[in-house]
């Protein structure tokens, strides 16, 4: 499954203007100067096929205010994204600063106020592995032709992890 | 394919490999991987097009 990303049609509804960072990459700078990078790998967890990581970073760590456009022009390349009707993301939020808890909060937040919920399924889970608590996220569209079977992996997954759950 | 565990250590490693994503994420990002070392060792991405 071959997924491609148009960078002029994802800037005609982006409020930031998005840049590739090399051809595995988008980029954005907020105009408070806070530069971002947001792409997918692939992720073989679940299936050998179709199911991507979602990362969004950034390398400038001065604190900012809250600004709509950021989580705006992230929706955007999600859209983009979900409009390949088989394809499945995770994320397993950053936990360099312990603060993945408030991260997960937000990107559901994000998610929840930019996408139908009726056409979506989001799956979470928090395992603490080692002392550290990951906070996890499954997300496909409910239309997806494998969407029993990529639910039933997942749910698979999180009874199996029950014991490590935190919450 | 769905992938199939048989045990819960196979799914646990298999987590582990999925949050050293991150790793691998930030190695690309930073400039410590090339994106041919990317390809090399098997990762995938989307592609973005001008």
């Amino acid at each position: 499954m071959k997924l491609e990303f148009s960078l002029s049609s994802l800037n005609e509804k982006a409020p930031y203007r998005l840049e590739s960072s090399g051809q595995y990459s988008f980029s954005f700078i907020t105009e408070q100067g806070k530069k971002y990078e947001i792409g997918f790998i692939q992720d073989l967890m679940i299936s050998d096929e179709g199911i991507y990581q979602f990362f969004i970073s950034t390398e400038d760590k001065f604190k900012t205010a809250p600004d709509i456009k950021i989580q705006q022009t992230v929706m955007v390349v999600m859209t983009e994204f979900f409009k390949t009707q088989g394809v499945v993301l995770d994320y397993i939020c950053a936990t360099e600063d312990n603060r993945q808890a408030a991260r997960d909060r937000k990107f559901h937040r994000w998610f929840e106020q930019a996408m139908d919920k009726d056409q979506y399924c989001m799956r979470s889970m928090s395992v603490e592995i080692d002392g550290i608590c990951y906070y996890a996220s499954v997300i496909l569209r409910k239309d997806n032709p494998r969407y029993n079977a990529v639910m039933e992996a997942v749910d698979r997954f999180i009874a199996d992890f029950q014991d490590k759950i935190t919450n | 394919m769905i992938k199939v565990y048989e045990t819960k250590e196979e799914k646990l490693q298999a987590f582990k490999k999925s949050i050293g994503l991150r790793k691998v994420w930030e190695d690309l990002t930073s400039g410590r991987m090339s994106f041919e070392e990317f390809k090399q060792q098997g990762y995938r991405t989307v592609d973005i097009i001008r």
